[in-house]
Formats: structure tokens, C-alpha cells, sequence
């Protein structure tokens, strides 16, 4: 067994008649939860919205812009902090003219997706799970745990890096087309594939504290299936714990994809992606500093922000658990 | 025509002779054979020289070697038939472990060196002919001594199919043959070879005496008949070089022997070692690079010229950078050029990092072989003067193509510039209405990839690709490159365009038996534009420039015409 | 006891049993040819069928996994062609493709590198984290908690390849205080050993130190507020005795618990850390292998972090135990 580290510690169920409702209230008058869920909010807009960007801007995040380059200074940007202008509001990408700007939101949009997407299939696996482990327990129970601790026992991203090249063949072969159609998907399953444990893990304790419960009893003793005990009896009182601990897994979701891609495992050129920026960046840190510290203090911001929205929505939920 | 693809996947580059032989080697025979090598001013003895690599070599033994760089550095310990010697900027070659530069009674199907019989291996013991003969007999044991040329196997006769000492302990390769008293070697070949000589500058033609030949081992440890003898190596890490006693610079016109002790590490970074050189902090002072090509940080050597005056040197390697268009997946002719027209060769050059990085081209063939190069224009443009994209032109020939494959697949490495150029050359082909599915490959798996020909591969439609030349004549370029034998039922091997046109084999075979140099670059030349402008079967786009610095106590480094890398060969430490 | 401690090795080895079987059976539907990546040159069908045949992958996936592991327990022998062999002594993990050389020498010699990170970074950051953690902890609510709780946030927020970048752009090149990181053996020349893995300690201590702050905080806050902290307080013991002797013991148990976590995993190739500073270490082995579809080294640099994950687990298993007797009689 070995505990887990990403989440500080689990939560326990609030108790009361409106748990929503108590919680709201706390979060309402939280600021620091106010400030870092604008901050996410703010991105998660920027991404959605990205396309009216290259709409107003009449560029495409792809689109090379040659004369923003100085051909004989090794094509760096024109002009001072990596080419600034009016045309280009964070300036242009060394080599290519890209517009950074234009890249950023898209890269938000590429970023954040992969990571909500892989967020939602890893809480599913994570959840179903370990519900049926702490429910059934017994010989499932000791399945799912071992389970477990195989998949924690693989050193996650070195083989993320192997396998990605596998998986792809795999999707290539069953009639995907090459590049990011089969990419995307092959991240998501990895970063899904290795978080998923984290939530069961949670959802399972949960589970065992809560099936002995009276409630669970009364509903036992009037007859109600196991699939009615399962999911409308002990799912319904989870959302709490579960809400937590996919808020503090999304970073981490988020910070994984980024690494991937920087480590090349992960989107492909041309499309833009945080992590694919910061790659980019690393041969210009010292020539073209603003371009590495655009992405570099994005990823930084948003999952600061995700990290205290996550500790406040805890707060909320669990006040005991925290300070 | 068979050039490994596995070297050219490779880091440095690899190239033979920037020099275009300009006279038959053969007529050279009566220069200077003796050493020593003529004094660099202002050299003195002594020092240690430190070599800082992103990479090892790949090998350093002398029938596996195949990287420009590590021909370059293994000449300090190892000495081959005939060897290039840059001096002043001139390269010339020089008659090695021979004592001449070979003569040819029938046109270059048999050639007969003399050779230097006081030279010593590091132990002591005398270099002999048949170890010259053992070297190249065990080159033939290709499938345990991957890696290195295959030049020996390709040319040498070889009546009795001998295939190496390894597998055939009794067997022989007639074709080579010792002089009674082993002061002279004759090589027959299967066909004239005017520029044999050159080939003779590769690590097949060395010596290794038998006796010591500890086959996979001996990758680790040449036996030293250089002026260095190999003290250490910690593969991956280090290899540390000291003295040589038993070497005599007067039996050796292309060698230098100023620092006491010569040291390369491994496993650098690209910027790291730039920032580290440009510092000249430290031991950094004494330290260069023969793999590293400054790229980040050349815009602040271009803003301060007389600063790296010294120490930075800028020259055309031999590597050209093109495109191939499959012909088996667009057969349509105005597709390709539609394509050819639509490649923006500017923001090409600028995602490979600016003028610095490499010159414009119009051909395979770089304007250095002056016989085989002509400025002929693409798509109706000299690419030199005007290298954006003619999108007008390209939509009028797309509008004629019949049928054109609209989706084109596109596969590339991802390896240093190569997806920023990747990316540059999509948008320019979106821009004319294609669309692109970009397939980004491993380096290691790359060639092997792009070159498959087995039916039922999904084949891509434009590939980039890169070439460096063996030896600097057409011959190096273009057999490999545009012949359409070299392709296989499984393999195109280096014709990644699968050109097999009727008209040009024609061509080919004329070429084949052309065996005076001019003549042949002049008819290959031909091939070329042929295959460039009327079938649009590639796109040159330009060939790269290396950009190098050193640390500011180093003297005597030069760009060596013979192998085309940076070489410290000639170094000395500044007092 | 003893048989808990017997069933969780059992358990360990199973589960490394089953990570080598995953490893070695995925990679065997691996798209590219490890046979044709060696027939670069003049390939021809007859040296293609003998590159497999030494490569042993012309054999069917179970027999060479069989072999696989009967090699780390008794060592084989490799006939590559006709004549060279390559001894290959146990523990033996095959010889890679690319280099001919064993995949244990392999990782014997990128150990060092890896080795010298993680225990420096881990001490730095346990440190960091400690010392910080027990001041916010005692000083809490001040300025002095609040700086240090937030540097210990953003810590836990930034990414090691852009800390690093940043760092080596402030401490390396601009004001020259570390050197380039890269490695040199301790042994051969100590001052450039530490000058330079200083830049990827303090990068990792920097980020990591943030969880064992937060840790130490919050685990010493609770212990303050138990009864028994009281109880000693009102016995009139001093205040620094009850902090260390009771508080901090009390506190330890989840940062010990992380602490082998992290170890463990950092120890198996810290591969961004070695990516980013460029370490010739386990993990840049690792992901040049992956580069070069080297399966050997892929398969060897894979199982060794999966060993020193499941070793770390154990460990604080068995440490656990020790520090907290209600895990021992459950």
C-alpha cells in the first residue's frame, strides 16, 4: 500500500441538512477561492473563445509572418521583447513569426482540453471502481487493490514516453488518421491510465466508511438492489469527496500533458499547446527571454489558481480538514 | 550506388572533400610524400585540448566509422591508405600508410600504391601490408562491424564471394594482393574508379593487425599508428588521448602533434555548450565542440563581430536540404509542380534560423562542384534572388493537373529545426489549397521508414530530406539520390522520390561509363536539372552552413575541406 | 509481524513480475523493426533474417520473455553473427541495439548521475521543507508563516522546466555563481561535482520542499492541538522539549511516508530534471533509448524505476509500522 501525495488529505463527508448550500455560502465569502476561480475561469474562456481572437486578428495561430523576422540575426523577432507590437500584442515566435499571442489561447484551449478530458475519463474509471471495491470488497476488493498498486508501480511518465509510440500503431492500424487525431487520444488514455488510481483510491475508503452507515442499512433491510445500494444510495453522498479530488487532480492533469508535450510525447506541430511552447522556447531562453516566460508563468498561474480553488472548494466542503 | 542511410540519420554531418577534384589523382603522384606536416605559426608544444561533445562517436573503429566528425578526430590515432590535409584553407590529398597517391595502368580498374614500411602501432610492432589487406578484409563482416562505407565490398572483385575473416577464418579476397617485399598493394576493381584514391581516405582501407583484432571490442580501442594513442575510454562519458611514442612525424605529411594530452566528453547539451564556448569561462578557454552548430545563440556572435573574430568560423558544409515528391503517389506532373512552385524556400531558411544557417539552392548539386552545377531556375524563378513562394504560379499548374491528390501526407524527423520547417512548408502548401497531414518520424526511424516500398505501406506523398556528399563530384550525389535502380520491391533506398523515368536512365546508363571527372559531374549535372525542373521530382531548398566558435586559447583549429566538419587537428594550446 | 513483512516482499516481487511481462509484451508490438533500424546499410533479406535470428526477436514473444528472465537470474550468452559473443552475467538485461553494450553496464554506469540528484536534491528539500514547515508551524499566523506558505504554494505550482530555465538563465549565465549543469564523479573532482548538480538540487529542492512545508505545517498543528501536547505543556515541560521530542515526532509519519514516495521515483531517473539540465543520468538514458527504440534499455531503465518504486514502498511500509504501533496490530 502507499499513500497519496498529489491530494493532502481525504476529505470526509460533510454532515447537515444542505451540505450544497453550507458550501456555497463559504465559498461565497472565500476571496481567495473568489480570485483563483476568475483566474481559471479567465483561461478557460481565453481557450474557448480563441477563435474569435484569429477572427478579429485575421491571422491564424499557424500563420508565418517572415517580415516580423530579421533573416540575417539568426530570423529572431524584430524589435524589443520578442517583437511586440501592435500587430502582435505578445510578439512573434523566433524563427517562424507566429503570433505568440494567437498561439497562447489557442494553446490554452489545446492544453486544457487534453487535461479536462483525460480529468473526466480517469474520475469515471477512478470512481466506478472504487465503488465496487469498497462496496463488494472481498476477493474484488484485493483485485482492484492490486490493481492499483501495479499500475503505481510503473515509473509513469518514462512510460508514458514508450508506450506512446505503441498505442499510436495500435490507432493507426484500427483506420485513425496519423498526426494529433491518434496523438490526442493516446495522451488522454496514458495520463487517464495513471491517475485514475488517485480517485479510486479515495472513493474507495469513502465507500467502506459509508456502506455500514444506517441509511445504507435501512435500504439494505427494505430489500433495494445492489446496483440501487451502489449508485442511488452511497454515489449521491459522494459528490463531495469526489468534487475535491478531481479540483486538486486537474492541475496535475494539467502540469502531466504539458510535460509530455515538452518531453515530445505529445501534440503535434503545427497545432499550439503550452507544453509544445515551453519545448519550443528552451533553445531561445536567453536570446528571446519573454517567450519562454509567456507560456512558463501561464501554466504557473493557472495551476496556482487550480490549486487554491481546489483547497477552498476542500475548505468548503470539509472546513475541519484544513489549517 | 549504396550510401548508408543510417549515416546520414546520424548527428554530424558527413561529407568527403569540399575540394572538387580538379585533376586525376593519379597525376598527382609525384608530390610531396613526406612529413612533416608543414608548421601552423605560431604553434608550440604542449597543453591539454578539450574537446566537448553532445555525443560520442558512434565508432571509432575503423571499419564502423562513418561520421564526418569522428573521421575528422580519429585521424589523431588513426592512419588510413591516403588522408586529406587542409592547409591555409587548401585541401589536398596526401599519401598516408602509402608512400604515394597510386597509379592506374588501365584507366582505374587496378590501382597499385606504394607503401611507407617504418611505421609503427602504439606497441611497437611494424605496421605490415597484410595488415593493410586484414583491415579491409574485415570491413566485409558487415553484419558484426555495422556501420562504415561500403565502398570496399561494392568495388573490390570478389571471384570467390569471400564474405570476411569472421565467417570464412581460411577464406581470402584475392583482389587484393601484397608485393613480395610488402612495400606495395594492388586493388582490382570491378569497374574504373577514377577517383579511387579519395575512397582510400576511409577507415576500411587502415591497417589492423590480426592477431589483434578484438572484433566488437576494437571499437573501444584502435590500435594507435597516429600520433595519439588512446589512454582511457569511458563510453558515452570521455575518451582521454596521450602520446604516441612509437609515431614519427617525419613518415607523416598530414598530422600535427602540438597538446600533450587530448581530451573529449560527452553528453552535452546544444545550448549549454553555445553559452559555455561564447562564456570562454574557465577551462572553456581551451575547449571546442565538433558537433555542436551554434543556432541560439548566433544572433549575439552576428551583433559582435570583432569580438569572436578569433574564434568563430562560418563555411558551407556539404549537407543540402530538400524535399522529395513521391512520383508513385503524384504521378500528375503539374501537381508537382504546383508543389514545387508553392514551397515558400524563405520561411524555410527562416525556421532553420536565418541566412547564417544555410545558402539558397536551386540544385542538389552545390555551385562548390563547379563542373557538375548550373544556376538553372525553379519554377521560373532564380531561388536565390527570389525564394518566396510563387503561390500565382502554383494555383495555375494546379488548375491544370488532372486528378491531383488534394491531401498530401507528409513525413518528416523530429529533429533539431526540422518540424519548425516542416510547419513552414504546410502552410505554404495550405496556402495554395492543399491539405496536409503532417507525420512527424523518430530519427532513428525516419529513413528506414520513408524509404519502404513494400506494397501495402501507406507511402508518404513529400518527404524533407537531407544528403551529405561522400566525395565532392556529382557522383556522390546523384547516382545516389536519382537513379531509379537503387530501387527494391521493399526499399528506395536513398531515391526517396522513387524517380525512375525512362529518359533519364537513359541517361544514367550514358553516365556510368564516363570516367573522367569533369565529364562525368557535367553529364550527372544534366540528370539533375532534368529531374529538378522538367519532372519536378525534388525540391532543393538550401544547403546548410556550420557556424562554429572555440575558446579564445586555442589556435590552429580550421574548417576541413577533406571531411567538411570543424577539426581540431592542427590545434594548438596559446601560451 | 514477520509475516506481514513476508507477504508484502512477496507481494512486491509479484508485482515487479507483472510490470516485466506489461513492459516486454507491449513493446514487442512496437511498430518499428529493431532488425531493420541495424540493416542500415545494403540490406539485403538474408542479413535482415540474421540480424533477427541474433536478436533473438524471429522468436516467439513468450520464449523470449522465458529467456528474459532466466537471464536476470542466471545470466546467458548472446551470439551476435557467427563468432562474436557477448557474455552477458546475471542479473542480465540484454544488450542494447544500438551500442552493443550490456544493459546493466548501461545502468551501472548512468546510476551515478541519478544517484547524486536524488540525494542531494532530497536533502535539500527535506531541509528546506522542514525547517520552513516547524517555523510557519510555531509562527503561525505571522508574516514570517505567511511568506513562507506562500513561496511553498507557488513552489508547489511551477513546472521543473520552466524553474530551471529561469534559474539557469539568473545563476548560470547571468551571474556565473553555478556552473552548466552536468556531471563529473565526486571522486574525481568534488568541487565540480556539486558546482554542477548545485542548479538541479536547488531547482528540485525548490519545487519539492513546498509539499514537505505544507506537510510538516499542518501535521505539527495538529499534534499541538491533541491532548497529550497539553498535558505535557500543563507537566511544565519546556516549549522548545515539546516541540521537537513530541510535535515533531508526531508530525513525521506522512512526511516519511512522501519522503520514500518521491525517493523512489526520482530514483528510478528524474527525467524531466535530466531532460531540461541535460544529466547523462537513468532517465536521459531512458529517454534516449525511447528515441532510438533501443527495447533493451527501454525494458532494463523501465523495470529499474518499477524496482525502486516498489522497494520505496516497502520501505515505508516497514517504517511506518515502526513509527505508528496501531498499523503494526491491525
Amino acid at each position: 500500500m502507499s499513500i497519496d501525495i498529489s491530494v493532502a488529505a481525504p476529505a470526509t463527508s460533510v454532515e447537515g441538512r444542505s451540505p450544497a448550500q453550507l458550501a456555497w455560502s463559504r465559498i461565497k465569502s472565500d476571496r481567495t477561492a473568489w480570485v483563483s476561480g476568475v483566474v481559471v475561469l479567465f483561461f478557460v474562456l481565453l481557450g474557448a473563445i480563441s477563435p474569435i481572437f484569429q477572427r478579429i486578428m485575421h491571422l491564424s495561430p499557424d500563420q508565418f509572418s517572415p517580415e516580423t523576422l530579421d533573416e540575417n540575426m539568426g530570423a529572431m523577432p524584430i524589435g524589443p521583447f520578442g517583437g511586440m507590437s501592435t500587430a502582435h500584442w505578445l510578439g512573434v515566435e523566433p524563427r517562424t513569426g507566429r503570433d505568440v499571442f494567437l498561439r497562447f489561447v489557442f494553446g490554452a484551449r489545446t492544453s486544457l482540453s487534453i487535461a479536462l478530458i483525460a480529468t473526466i475519463v480517469a474520475t469515471i474509471i477512478g470512481v466506478l471502481i472504487g465503488l465496487l471495491s469498497g462496496f463488494f470488497g472481498g476477493k474484488i476488493d484485493q483485485f482492484f487493490s492490486r490493481l492499483m498498486e501495479i499500475v503505481l508501480a510503473f515509473p509513469s511518465i518514462l512510460f508514458a514516453l514508450a508506450i506512446t509510440p505503441v498505442l499510436e500503431s495500435v490507432l493507426q492500424d484500427a483506420g485513425l488518421p496519423i498526426g494529433n487525431p491518434t496523438r490526442i487520444p493516446v495522451m488522454i488514455f496514458v495520463i487517464a491510465t495513471f491517475g485514475w488510481p488517485y480517485i479510486a483510491r479515495i472513493v474507495r475508503g469513502q465507500v467502506i466508511s459509508m456502506r455500514e452507515r444506517e441509511f445504507v442499512d435501512a435500504a439494505r433491510a427494505l430489500g433495494a438492489s445492489r446496483a440501487h445500494l451502489v449508485f442511488k444510495q452511497i454515489l449521491p453522498n459522494l459528490w463531495a469527496p469526489i468534487l475535491v479530488t478531481v479540483a486538486l487532480n486537474i492541475p496535475t492533469f494539467i502540469t502531466t500533458e504539458a510535460a509530455l508535450t515538452f518531453l515530445g510525447a505529445g501534440v503535434i506541430e503545427p497545432t499550439s499547446d503550452w507544453g509544445a511552447m515551453l519545448l519550443a522556447s528552451v533553445p531561445f531562453y536567453s536570446v528571446d527571454p519573454m517567450y519562454t516566460a509567456i507560456p512558463g508563468f501561464a501554466l504557473f498561474f493557472l495551476v496556482l489558481a487550480f490549486n487554491l480553488f481546489g483547497d477552498s472548494v476542500r475548505d468548503a466542503l470539509d472546513p475541519k480538514s484544513s489549517r | 550506388m549504396s550510401l548508408s542511410k543510417k549515416a546520414i540519420a546520424l548527428v554530424g554531418t558527413l561529407a568527403l572533400g569540399v575540394t572538387a577534384f580538379v585533376m586525376a589523382p593519379s597525376t598527382q603522384a609525384a608530390s610531396a610524400v613526406n612529413g612533416p606536416a608543414p608548421a601552423i605559426p605560431g604553434a608550440t608544444k604542449g597543453g591539454i585540448l578539450t574537446i566537448l561533445n553532445q555525443y560520442d562517436f558512434e565508432h571509432l573503429d575503423p571499419a564502423r566509422n562513418y561520421v564526418g566528425s569522428a573521421l575528422d578526430f580519429y585521424r589523431f590515432f588513426v592512419r588510413t591508405l591516403t588522408q586529406y590535409r587542409t592547409v591555409d584553407g587548401k585541401t589536398t590529398l596526401q599519401p598516408d600508410v602509402a608512400a604515394d597517391l597510386g597509379t592506374t595502368p588501365d584507366g582505374g580498374k587496378t590501382w597499385t600504391f606504394k607503401l611507407r614500411t617504418n611505421l609503427k602501432y602504439e606497441d611497437g610492432s611494424k605496421v605490415t601490408c597484410a595488415d593493410l589487406k586484414y583491415g579491409t578484409m574485415r570491413s566485409f563482416n558487415d553484419e558484426i562491424l555495422d556501420g562504415g562505407t561500403t565502398y570496399a565490398e561494392q568495388w573490390l572483385l570478389n571471384p570467390t564471394n569471400f564474405t570476411g575473416p569472421y565467417t570464412q577464418p581460411t577464406g581470402d579476397l584475392t583482389s587484393i594482393i601484397c608485393s613480395p617485399s610488402g612495400d606495395a598493394i594492388t586493388y582490382k576493381l570491378s569497374q574504373p574508379i577514377p577517383y579511387f584514391p579519395y575512397v582510400t581516405t576511409f577507415g576500411s582501407f587502415s591497417p589492423v593487425p590480426k592477431a589483434k583484432d578484438t572484433k566488437l571490442k576494437y571499437d573501444d580501442h584502435p590500435l594507435a599508428t597516429g600520433p595519439y594513442k588512446i589512454q582511457s575510454y569511458d563510453r558515452g562519458k570521455q575518451i582521454t588521448l596521450v602520446r604516441n611514442q612509437y609515431w614519427n612525424a617525419a613518415t607523416d605529411p598530414v598530422r600535427w602533434n602540438y597538446p600533450d594530452k587530448i581530451v573529449a566528453k560527452f553528453g552535452y547539451e546544444q545550448n549549454a555548450l553555445e553559452s559555455l564556448l561564447l562564456s570562454d569561462a574557465g577551462a572553456a578557454r581551451t575547449s571546442i565542440s565538433l558537433d555542436t552548430n551554434v543556432v541560439t545563440n548566433l544572433p549575439k556572435i552576428l551583433a559582435a563581430p570583432t569580438k569572436y573574430k578569433d574564434r568563430y568560423l562560418s563555411f558551407a558544409s556539404p549537407y543540402s536540404r530538400h524535399l522529395n515528391i513521391n512520383m508513385t503517389t503524384i504521378t500528375d506532373l503539374n501537381e508537382r509542380k504546383a508543389i514545387q512552385c508553392a514551397v515558400d524556400l524563405k520561411t524555410v531558411i527562416l525556421a532553420a534560423g536565418g541566412s547564417s544557417a544555410g545558402t539558397y539552392s536551386n540544385s542538389l548539386i552545390p555551385s562548390s562542384i563547379s563542373d557538375g552545377y548550373r544556376n538553372f531556375d525553379v519554377c521560373g524563378r532564380d531561388v536565390h534572388k527570389n525564394p518566396e513562394a510563387q503561390v500565382a504560379a502554383a494555383k495555375a499548374f494546379l488548375a491544370k493537373a488532372v486528378n491531383p491528390k488534394m491531401n498530401i501526407n507528409f513525413s518528416y524527423r523530429t529533429k533539431g529545426t526540422e518540424p519548425q520547417r516542416a510547419a513552414a512548408i504546410q502552410q505554404a502548401l495550405q496556402a495554395v489549397g492543399f491539405t496536409v497531414t503532417m507525420k512527424a518520424l523518430s530519427s532513428a526511424t525516419f529513413y528506414t521508414e520513408i524509404g519502404k516500398t513494400d506494397k501495402g505501406v501507406v507511402q508518404a506523398d513529400l518527404m524533407q530530406t537531407s544528403w551529405g556528399y561522400d566525395w565532392a563530384a556529382s557522383s556522390g550525389i546523384i547516382f545516389a539520390l536519382l537513379d531509379g535502380r537503387t530501387i527494391t520491391p521493399t526499399d528506395a533506398h536513398s531515391n526517396y522520390s522513387r524517380l525512375n523515368d525512362p529518359a533519364l536512365q537513359v541517361l544514367f546508363e550514358k553516365a556510368d561509363l564516363i570516367t573522367d571527372g569533369p565529364a562525368s559531374d557535367k553529364a550527372l549535372g544534366d540528370i539533375d536539372q532534368k529531374a529538378i525542373q522538367d519532372l519536378a521530382a525534388v525540391i532543393p531548398m538550401y544547403f546548410e552552413n556550420t557556424n562554429v566558435i572555440w575558446g579564445s586559447k586555442l589556435g590552429g583549429i580550421h574548417a576541413d575541406g577533406g571531411w567538411g566538419t570543424i577539426s581540431p587537428i592542427s590545434a594548438y594550446i596559446k601560451k | 509481524m514477520f509475516r506481514y513483512l513476508v507477504r508484502r516482499i512477496v507481494g512486491g516481487v509479484l508485482v515487479l513480475g507483472i510490470v516485466s511481462a506489461v513492459v516486454f509484451g507491449l513493446f514487442f508490438v512496437l511498430p518499428a523493426d529493431p532488425a531493420r533500424l541495424a540493416c542500415g546499410k545494403s540490406c539485403t533479406p538474408e542479413l535482415m533474417a540474421q540480424i533477427r535470428h541474433s536478436l533473438e526477436i524471429d522468436q516467439p514473444v513468450q520464449v523470449q520473455y522465458a529467456r528474459f528472465i532466466k537471464g536476470i537470474f542466471k545470466g546467458r550468452t548472446y551470439l551476435k553473427g557467427t563468432e562474436a559473443e557477448i557474455q552477458c552475467a546475471a542479473p542480465c538485461l540484454g544488450y542494447s541495439f544500438r551500442t552493443n553494450e550490456l544493459v546493466t553496464d548501461l545502468l551501472k554506469d548512468r546510476a551515478p548521475a541519478t544517484l547524486s540528484i536524488a540525494f542531494g536534491a532530497s536533502i535539500l528539500w527535506l531541509l528546506i521543507g522542514l525547517a520552513s514547515g516547524i517555523i510557519s508551524a510555531l509562527k503561525r499566523g505571522t508574516w514570517i508563516d505567511k511568506a513562507s506558505q506562500g513561496v511553498a504554494l507557488a513552489g508547489a505550482s511551477l513546472q521543473i522546466y520552466f524553474v530551471g530555465l529561469i534559474l539557469q538563465f539568473i545563476l548560470v549565465d547571468k551571474l556565473q555563481w553555478l556552473h552548466s549543469p552536468g556531471y563529473v564523479s565526486p571522486f574525481d573532482d568534488p568541487k565540480e561535482w556539486a558546482m554542477e548538480m548545485a542548479l538541479p538540487w536547488l531547482t528540485l529542492a525548490f519545487l519539492l520542499s513546498a509539499i514537505y512545508a505544507r506537510l510538516t505545517r499542518a501535521g505539527m498543528l495538529e499534534v499541538m492541538s491533541e491532548d497529550y501536547i497539553r498535558t505535557a505543556r500543563a507537566k511544565g515541560l519546556s516549549s522548545r522539549r515539546i516541540n521537537f521530542k513530541h510535535v515533531l515526532r508526531g508530525a513525521i509519519t506522512p512526511i516519511v511516508t512522501v519522503f520514500g514516495l518521491d525517493l523512489g521515483s526520482l530514483l528510478g531517473g528524474a527525467v524531466i530534471t535530466e531532460y531540461v539540465f541535460n544529466i547523462p543520468g537513468l532517465g536521459r538514458l531512458a529517454t534516449d533509448a525511447v528515441s532510438t527504440v533501443d527495447l533493451p534499455v527501454i525494458i532494463g531503465t523501465v523495470l529499474l524505476a518499477a524496482v525502486f518504486i516498489v522497494v520505496a514502498n516497502l520501505i515505508v511500509d516497514f517504517v511506518y509500522m515502526f513509527l505508528d504501533p496501531k498499523v503494526r496490530l491491525s
